[in-house]
Order: C-alpha cells, then sequence, then structure tokens
C-alpha cells in the first residue's frame, strides 16, 4: 500500500457548482478527507428582509435554476403557515403536479447526464451521444415532457411564474391537461427503458450506515408539507426543524453542515425511499426490487437507483393527479386569503430532487418579511458526504490514484449536490504523494 | 420528429448582464415587427441549455441571435453559420459564451438532430457585466441587426 497519497481534484465535473475533493494520506494514515466548498455565500435570507411577501417565491426561487419551483413552493408554504392560508384542493394537485415536473427533470438530467458516462465509461454526455445516441435521445426526451409539465402549469419551468400565495395567478385548460396525460402515457415505455438501463450498471458496494431525513405522511409518499422523519425513529414538527439541520460552520465550506443526533445525516432520495418506500406505486415498488434497492439501504452510490425509482413513481403519480384534475374540471378560482397580524412566523418545507428544503420567514403586520431562514438540502448532506469518503478511502488505498479519484467523485456526484444553492461546490485534491 | 418547414429565429443571453441581453431584446422587439413574415417563430430562449435542442429540432432553418465576442469593435454584427462555427474550432474561440448553448448544438448534431440550416448574427459586446442596460454601441446595433434578420427570413420564406 502506498504511504503518501494526494488526490486534489479542484472543482469536481458534473455536479453543479464549484467544490474540490482533498484527500491527504500521509505515512499510511488518512490525514485529510474532505469536500472543500468553495463559493461564495448569496445572502438570500438578507435580500428578503423588508420586501412584500408577495415577493419571496419570486426571488428565492433564483437560489435554483433546476429546483426553482421547489424552492417557490417551499417559500409559499411558509409564507402560507406564516398567513394562516387554506388552500384549495385545486392548488395542491396542480402545485402536486407542477412539482413532480421538477423532480423528473432534476432526476433525467443528473441520472442520465451526470451519473451514466462514469458507468458506461464516457467523460461526458457528448461523448454519450456518439457511443450511445439513442440513450441520450430517450433522456431528452423525457426531459422535454417535463418542462412542458412545469410549463403547462406554472407559466415556465424555470422560475415559476404563475404561482402564487394562496394559488395560482394561470390555469392550464382540462384539454392541456388531457394532452399532457397523453404523452405521460407514451412516456411509460422511455420509463421502463431507464429502470432496464440503470438495473445493468455495476453501482458500488460501498456502504456506511448514517441517518436519513425526510419529510413523512401517513399514507402518502407526499413532497409537499407533512413531517420531519428520521430512520433512527424520530418525528418532528415542521416548526421544529432547527432540531434536526443544527446548523453550524465548517472551516473547510462556505456552505453550513448540518447534524441532527448524529455527527451528521442523508437527505435525497435515498432518505426517501428508506423512509418512505411502502407507499411508492406499485411500478416503482417493483423498479426499485429490479435496481437492487431494499430499505433500509446504506449504500450512497444507489442515491442515483433511487432517483430512478422516484421517476417512476413521479409519472405515476403525474398521470393519477391528471385523471382526478380532468376529471374535476379546472375552476379558475382566486388565491385564498391572508390574514395578517404582528410578527408572524411560518416554516414551509419539501422534499424537492436533492432532499429535504426549509424556507422560515417571519412577516409583520405590513406584510414586509422581517427574518427568513432558508435550509438547502446539499448543506444538510455535506458533513454526510465528508464521513463517507473518510470510510471509503481506507478501503481503497491500493487503488491507483486516478481509480480512487473516480470512486470519490462519483460518490459526491451520487448526492447530486447543488453546490451554488448550498452556499452558501467539486474538485478531488489529493495532498501527499 | 417531423420537420415543418418553418423557421425559428432564437434569441439566448442573459438580460442581467448588460450586453449579453442583445439577442433577448431583439427578439422581443422582432415579435412585434410589421415585415415578419408568416411562418418564423421567434422565441427567447434566455440561458437555456440542452432544452434548445428539442426546442430547435423540429425546423428547418434556426437563426440564432447572440452577444459574441469575436474581437470586433462594440456593436459589430457578423452572420455566420454552424459550420463556420465550427471551422473556427468547435465553437470555442467564437467564445460564444453561453457553452450550455455550444454544448446543445455540439449535442444536437451529434444526435443528429440539429435543424439543416443554422444561421448565427453574433453581436460584438462592449461588456458582459452586471446591468440591465445596453451599452451605447450595441444599443445603436439594434436597428441594423433587427432589419439584417428581417431581410434573412424574408429572403427565402
Amino acid at each position: 500500500m502506498p504511504e503518501n497519497i494526494k488526490v486534489n481534484v479542484h472543482h469536481v465535473t458534473r455536479v453543479e457548482g464549484h467544490g474540490n475533493i482533498v484527500v491527504d494520506v500521509r505515512d499510511g494514515t488518512l490525514e485529510k478527507c474532505e469536500l472543500q466548498i468553495v463559493e461564495t455565500p448569496r445572502f438570500f435570507e438578507a435580500m428578503l428582509r423588508g420586501r412584500p411577501y408577495q415577493q419571496a417565491s419570486h426571488i428565492t426561487s433564483r437560489i435554483c435554476g433546476i429546483c426553482a419551483v421547489g424552492h417557490a413552493t417551499a417559500s409559499l408554504r411558509a409564507t402560507e403557515r406564516a398567513l394562516q392560508v387554506q388552500l384549495s384542493e385545486q392548488t395542491k394537485l396542480l402545485r402536486r403536479l407542477a412539482f413532480h415536473g421538477e423532480i423528473l427533470d432534476s432526476h433525467i438530467l443528473h441520472v442520465y447526464m451526470l451519473v451514466a458516462p462514469d458507468f458506461l465509461g464516457v467523460g461526458s454526455v457528448i461523448p454519450l451521444a456518439t457511443s450511445h445516441p439513442d440513450i441520450v435521445k430517450r433522456a431528452l426526451r423525457m426531459k422535454k415532457f417535463s418542462g412542458d409539465l412545469c410549463q403547462t402549469i406554472v407559466g415556465r419551468h424555470t422560475h415559476p411564474i404563475a404561482m402564487t400565495v394562496g394559488g395560482f395567478t394561470h390555469f392550464a385548460t382540462v384539454q392541456e391537461l388531457v394532452e399532457l396525460r397523453e404523452r405521460a402515457e407514451a412516456l411509460i415505455a422511455d420509463v421502463d427503458a431507464t429502470v432496464e438501463l440503470f438495473g445493468t450498471l455495476p453501482w458500488p458496494a460501498f456502504e456506511r450506515e448514517t441517518e436519513f431525513i425526510a419529510l413523512v405522511q401517513p399514507d402518502d409518499y407526499g413532497l409537499i408539507d407533512g413531517k420531519i422523519g428520521s430512520s433512527d425513529g424520530y418525528e418532528l414538527e415542521l416548526d421544529d426543524y432547527r432540531q434536526v439541520t443544527n446548523e453550524r460552520l465548517a472551516p473547510h465550506s462556505t456552505a453550513k453542515h448540518a447534524a441532527f443526533n448524529r455527527d451528521s445525516y442523508m437527505v435525497g432520495a435515498l432518505a426517501r425511499y428508506n423512509l418512505k418506500h411502502q407507499h411508492l406505486s406499485p411500478r416503482a415498488k417493483a423498479a426499485a426490487a429490479h435496481l437492487g434497492l431494499s430499505a433500509p439501504c446504506y449504500r450512497p452510490y444507489l442515491n442515483s437507483a433511487a432517483q430512478v425509482v422516484e421517476i417512476v413513481h413521479c409519472i405515476d403519480d403525474v398521470i393519477q393527479v391528471l385523471d382526478t384534475l380532468i376529471e374535476r374540471g379546472i375552476e379558475r378560482e382566486d388565491p385564498a386569503p391572508v390574514t395578517l397580524s404582528p410578527h408572524a412566523r411560518g416554516v414551509g418545507a419539501c422534499d424537492v430532487p436533492r432532499g429535504i428544503l426549509f424556507h422560515e420567514y417571519q412577516i409583520g403586520e405590513d406584510g414586509l418579511i422581517e427574518e427568513a431562514n432558508c435550509v438547502i438540502p446539499t448543506g444538510q448532506n455535506l458533513a454526510n458526504i465528508d464521513r463517507d469518503m473518510r470510510a471509503l478511502v481506507p478501503s481503497i488505498l491500493t487503488e491507483p490514484e486516478e481509480q480512487i479519484t473516480l470512486k470519490l467523485e462519483m460518490l459526491v456526484r451520487a448526492y447530486d449536490p447543488c453546490i451554488s444553492c448550498s452556499t452558501h461546490f467539486l474538485n478531488v485534491e489529493f495532498t501527499g504523494k | 420528429m417531423d420537420r415543418h418547414p418553418t423557421t425559428l429565429i432564437l434569441g439566448t443571453g442573459n438580460p442581467l448582464m448588460g450586453d449579453d441581453a442583445v439577442g433577448v431584446i431583439a427578439v422581443q422587439r422582432l415579435r412585434e415587427h410589421p415585415a415578419l413574415p408568416p411562418g418564423v417563430d421567434v422565441v427567447d430562449g434566455g440561458t437555456d441549455g440542452l432544452g434548445l435542442i428539442p426546442l430547435m429540432e423540429p425546423y428547418g432553418r434556426v437563426i440564432l441571435v447572440d452577444a459574441v465576442p469575436m474581437g470586433l469593435s462594440p456593436g459589430a454584427i457578423r452572420r455566420f453559420t454552424w459550420d463556420d462555427a465550427r471551422l473556427v474550432g468547435h465553437g470555442r474561440s467564437l467564445s460564444l459564451h453561453q457553452t450550455d448553448l455550444t454544448d446543445a448544438l455540439i449535442l444536437a448534431e451529434t444526435l443528429g438532430c440539429l435543424p439543416p440550416e443554422v444561421v448565427f448574427y453574433g453581436v460584438q459586446p462592449h461588456t458582459m457585466e452586471w446591468d440591465q442596460s445596453l451599452s451605447p454601441a450595441v444599443e445603436r446595433a439594434l436597428s441594423p441587426l433587427i432589419e439584417a434578420l428581417i431581410a434573412e427570413v424574408r429572403s427565402e420564406s
């Protein structure tokens, strides 16, 4: 075994944002192993202070170009819970559709464009298009559907415009929903082919037992609202989220780290699968079995497999919700009213593609935001990624440095980190040889 | 997908980044232009990347309008084709600054779904910094740019 190893990936590729992986082994001892987050903080919370509550969802959707619907949804829920807004059933269903559109778009991009190239032996999606054009075309077809779904429901995918406090400002027609229903049904062949493809990939066997956190609801694989569930048996109200996240500074990261009862926890598709797999659609359950997932699963690389399972679930749920809406018809209803009161606080939470997301606002009687806090999934995963890397490295030290680097990069990518959002990230840096 | 015989004028760029907005502003003005012939779709592509592939695919001809640093004087307009762009080093030496757009075009070509005719109207930016207004030189280029685009689509439509 080599005595000294230095891995130094300065800016990890195929993740969103900038981060470095640094590993330093001296005299056979692992001295340093961390994911450094090097992006500048973005100060969205400070930006919200003093602004009217109606602007919050539109400003915070800009935190992320991928999870724009997710941030807008968490923001609206925080505002609505602060201002005692009761949502109509139609609003909940329409938001669920847009939310699924975004989960689909994000997961399809991640598993096909960012994860698959590692397993298919190509450096990026461009050579993948040469070696496996049908795979890339399928991914683009699926992505187009998810983008169009968002566009139909919320006006556009990136930075949704039609979602507002209490409801919607634009309504899709039943005819548009019928057309989406037909396209969703036609997409099932592509979804099945996706499960087949990812079922053939040699997922690394590495595992490390950890705590998983996700939103839980009694009878549903729900992604908006609910309670905060932990695989260690805890269940907390959304208002108590700070007891879970316990944000703290880490010297090597411009994004805060989080920890609940242990020194780290994991959020995202694998956490959701572990906590609520029983509520997946029958076809998604079959996909999980085909992909080798069984709960509890402690193999972080399989987070991407859990995303494939969620692609199946979301398509099934989209069809079901569309059926409900088509049967009910669409009512052009006004947004539900707000009740302003002094220093009203509200917490909104949803399980976005990368995991549980919290927004909390305090809104004054004048309707201006007095305080805001946003806790992003990637930030919550960072401590867990560091611990995974520290557990993984000693077991692969005898492998060539390129192999070590690749496995570390693949591990970080499996978490689908969104570094711009959390800096509030990726390069591997081996220091020591 | 079946191709339909229409033309797409696609303006791309970030309206918050100074002269990078030129493509987006040009398509906004083109939409209201009385001389715009039928059969031409005009779309603001913003800063989208891979999403542009399925958007462009159905068209026989795509005209991309964007700020392109070409080493010319600010506001200079250049018409070139995808073949020209690739010949000058796979798009890179033209610094289409929107690598996402370049990647999307390369990917579309690799997949065989790039429209048969891809034309660029590049405008040399003065600055691409945080700013919501165009530099005077690029502002002055808008009128001749729009006239050139109208002439381009009228010539064969």
